[in-house]
């Protein structure tokens, strides 16, 4: 198990919030948008904030972008908000953008019911749909069940079978934590989510 | 379901940690760091830290400090005073914060929310609005409350929100310290034509002032300062109060 | 960051306030004193005393606090001399000297009822050490116990009057209200007792404490202290209250100095009881930027002993300089006793050190001498 993990530098996000966590835990988090720096870790995490567009302009620019749409099948990949978002096929926030394909799906913005405003911003709960998934390890939803949100927008997901969690927000529930194969998103904020966030991201860590 | 949310407030002078009074802020009560390590201890639903030092409103905000706060800080982490470009606005995410907040900035650059929301998403940025009730109206003011905007609260939140934004923190200031309760005419009256995310700040004294606030279907979020510093109040003993009254509370 | 224009308390110290000339709020408070009614007060104070002592006779009149120390020694010795029957009660200090054992058994000697209540150490290490990476303060658990096993035994023994030495927040300047105060409420506990926001509740389940390892700190509920009645009376409401002139009285009795000034003060009669006092004032230091013996050569000041100009050169020699060591043990073995290493130590302090009022080099990192000491960015208005 290594106990080094490497966060994408995507300048809009908050990688020092991601990196504190990390170490708490008790792993190394080297921040960095070079490609070969991306390339020597077997855990990369893309953290969100932002836009979808300008993130994914930036992973172009630093030619990251290619390299992720073929991302290793023996490798480990967490995207986080809008770094889950861009697992997708495309995404129409702002402008009609493609995603890394990596999860297929789009993402829309959120169709909210006439009681919820958007940002969708706060505590709200998952409810798990597959229990399988090593990132829902051990999570014990009866003691602490609320994760904390960010987003307007959210991955609807073709394949319902990559869905772990899902949230009871919007006219469809959305999707808040998804996996295929090796790799995952997280709708919410693990680093912000206290216990239960932190749990759900040491089990990504220890994979 | 989304639950209603706590918000503990620190205002940060050079001195340390400081009490409002109607904005008169001279009561030094502590030094920064503690708070921080109790709120987050605390587990609370967040964290608001405003730097409403005067002498240092013109230079960039300490950098290395406030990192070594947000190292110190788990929970989600708010940051405002003086913020008026958008170099402040990457370093500060660079070094752990989450959520920026804006105030006097906006009234002489509103285009600068334009900016933000297009570089860094429309729930990133948080709209801090100060007002006094005057003649029956109520006028926003910046700088501490020191100047007047001559416009309207509801004129402003429109404007904000004809841009875009996530969240909307409304501080009266005539109610801001006293512990005798928040602004609940204001909030009767305006409450359900905000379209953000609702912040209710100022006046917060017993539990029951926040079961009072929230009672206002609109409001999502309450802030509180002086509350917590100087009663035996917790964040979670307020809570459980809500809690017994069936609002939705994490 | 201002200093008071009599004293040299800065404004960075909470609740202290100033006047429109710079005078700080603990010195207006010693210059108002020739205006109080003392007679009246001491009248006052007395009438208490008859009404208790016509109520109980099987009992003792009061529970006094006491820590071996001057003060204390002073006020157990006071209230006897007033004609009061007193239980001593001492919550035992965090890491205590031979010089404060020698001072405890001379107040016992000096012929009293003392109850000398030692909370489990094991739990007060951790405690320490917890309130040192927390909110700065090794002290913390000491905060807590002295103020609440008096009230915890007068509760048990059903003694329904607690009197306390100084209000410190008009002996060091603080809310006018508060400073005015004669009666130890929650209210003022909970803002001015050094709790720092800190409540004991929230450490429940660090380093394996549990709510049964804690009983001794937990504040009784205010439903028992208003039911037993318990009245909390500061003795320095009902008596001018000066450090010196406890001092004074006390070495007539029995009490034992230290054989140099205490490191970090000023004087050789304050804080001899706990190797850590010089850990919990150094952080004043780093977090407020003022420290013990600035706080003595204040109330110095105040009383005329010394001129301004002389305690400046004092208090940049002494205060708040590095704790290597306290009444003669090394900081390093004063750290061991709580499992700590210097370097650790070393890392708290920067942490809780408001960096805005010491020199920092062009990295943002703070400069130290060669003693590991702070400069502040200035000493004086």
């Amino acid at each position: 198990m290594e106990d080094k993990v490497l966060i994408i530098d995507i300048p809009t996000s908050n990688v020092g919030s991601i990196k504190n966590v990390v170490c708490d835990l008790g792993y190394k988090a080297i921040i960095s948008s070079k490609l070969e720096d991306i390339q020597k870790f077997s855990k990369v995490i893309l953290p969100g904030h932002g836009t979808f567009p300008a993130a994914k302009k930036f992973l172009q620019e630093k030619k990251i972008f290619e390299y992720l749409k073929k991302y290793p099948t023996d490798k480990f990949f967490l995207g986080i908000c809008v770094g889950m978002q861009l697992l997708g096929s495309c995404s129409y926030e702002d402008e009609n953008t493609e995603g890394l394909d990596l999860l297929k799906g789009e993402v829309k913005k959120i169709p909210c019911r006439s009681f919820e405003k958007l940002p969708h911003i706060g505590w709200n709960q998952i409810e798990i749909k597959n229990n399988q998934s090593k990132i829902i390890k051990d999570i014990n939803l009866s003691e602490e069940n609320n994760v904390y949100f960010s987003h307007s927008y959210s991955l609807n997901l073709e394949n319902l079978d990559n869905i772990v969690c899902s949230t009871p927000f919007g006219k469809n529930n959305l999707v808040s934590v998804a996996q295929k194969n090796n790799i995952f998103g997280i709708q919410f904020h693990p680093e912000k989510s206290s216990f239960l966030g932190k749990k759900i991201l040491k089990n990504f860590l220890d994979l | 379901m989304l639950k209603k949310r706590i918000l503990p407030t620190l205002l940060w002078k050079q001195v340390g940690i400081v009490k409002g009074e109607k904005f008169n802020s001279t009561r030094n009560v502590g030094s920064v760091m503690p708070s921080i390590k109790i709120y987050d201890r605390r587990d609370v639903d967040g964290l608001i830290l405003l730097n409403i030092d005067e002498t240092s409103k013109n230079l960039d905000p300490n950098y290395n400090l406030i990192k070594e706060f947000c190292e110190n800080c788990f929970v989600p982490f708010y940051y405002g005073g003086g913020i008026r470009d958008l170099d402040q606005i990457y370093n500060l995410l660079k070094v752990g914060i989450d959520k920026i907040v804006i105030n006097s900035f906006l009234y002489k650059d509103l285009n600068f929310l334009k900016k933000i929301n297009k570089n860094f998403g429309r729930q990133f940025a948080v709209i801090s609005i100060d007002y006094k009730k005057i003649d029956n109206k109520y006028i926003c003011f910046s700088e501490n409350g020191k100047k007047n905007e001559k416009i309207e609260v509801i004129d402003w939140i429109k404007k904000i929100e004809d841009i875009g934004t996530s969240e909307i923190i409304l501080t009266s200031i005539d109610h801001d310290g006293l512990m005798r309760g928040y602004d609940y005419e204001f909030i009767e009256k305006y409450s359900n034509k905000i379209k953000s995310n609702l912040i209710i700040s100022g006046g917060a004294g017993i539990p029951e002032d926040m079961y009072k606030a929230f009672q206002f279907k609109n409001v999502d979020v309450v802030a509180a300062a002086s509350l917590f510093h100087f009663k035996e109040i917790t964040p979670k003993d307020c809570k459980f109060y809500l809690k017994e009254k069936k609002i939705n509370v994490r | 960051m201002k200093y008071c224009t009599n004293c040299f308390l800065p404004s960075t110290k909470p609740q202290l306030t100033f006047d429109e000339n710079g005078v700080c709020s603990a010195c207006l408070n010693y210059w108002n004193r020739p205006n109080i009614d003392w007679k009246k007060r001491k009248d006052t104070f007395l009438n208490i005393i008859n009404e208790i002592k016509k109520n109980q006779s099987n009992n003792w009149d009061c529970v006094v606090p006491v820590s071996g120390g001057k003060d204390s020694t002073y006020q157990a010795l006071k209230l006897r001399e007033l004609g009061l029957n007193p239980l001593c009660v001492t919550a035992t200090t965090c890491d205590l000297s031979e010089l404060g054992r020698k001072n405890i058994e001379n107040l016992k000697q000096l012929g009293f009822d003392y109850i000398e209540f030692s909370t489990n150490p094991l739990v007060r290490k951790k405690l320490n050490r917890i309130g040192l990476e927390m909110i700065g303060d090794i002290s913390w658990p000491e905060h807590i116990s002295i103020n609440t096993i008096p009230i915890t035994i007068a509760l048990k023994y059903d003694i329904n009057l607690i009197i306390w030495g100084e209000n410190s927040q008009n002996e060091y300047g603080g809310l006018d209200n508060a400073a005015k105060a004669r009666e130890l409420t929650w209210e003022w506990l909970m803002q001015f007792a050094g709790f720092v926001g800190l409540r004991v509740s929230d450490i429940e389940g660090l380093y394996g404490l549990e709510k049964k390892d804690l009983i001794p700190y937990y504040y009784p509920s205010m439903e028992e202290i208003k039911k037993a009645k318990i009245q909390s009376l500061f003795l320095g409401y009902f008596f001018p209250w000066s450090g010196y002139e406890n001092f004074e009285y006390v070495m007539k009795h029995g009490f034992t100095t230290y054989d140099k000034w205490v490191e970090g003060s000023y004087g050789n009669y304050e804080n001899l009881d706990n190797f850590q006092t010089g850990i919990h004032d150094y952080f004043k230091f780093l977090k407020f930027g003022w420290s013990r013996a600035t706080d003595i050569l204040s109330m110095a000041i105040r009383r005329k002993q010394i001129s301004r100009v002389q305690a400046f050169e004092i208090i940049k020699e002494r205060d708040g300089k590095y704790p290597s060591s306290y009444l003669g043990k090394s900081l390093k073995q004063i750290l061991s006793h709580i499992d700590m290493s210097i370097d650790e130590f070393d890392s708290i302090c920067d942490k809780f050190t408001n960096k805005d009022i010491f020199l920092c080099n062009n990295k943002g990192e703070l400069i130290k001498d060669e003693s590991k000491s702070l400069i502040k960015k200035k000493y004086d208005n």
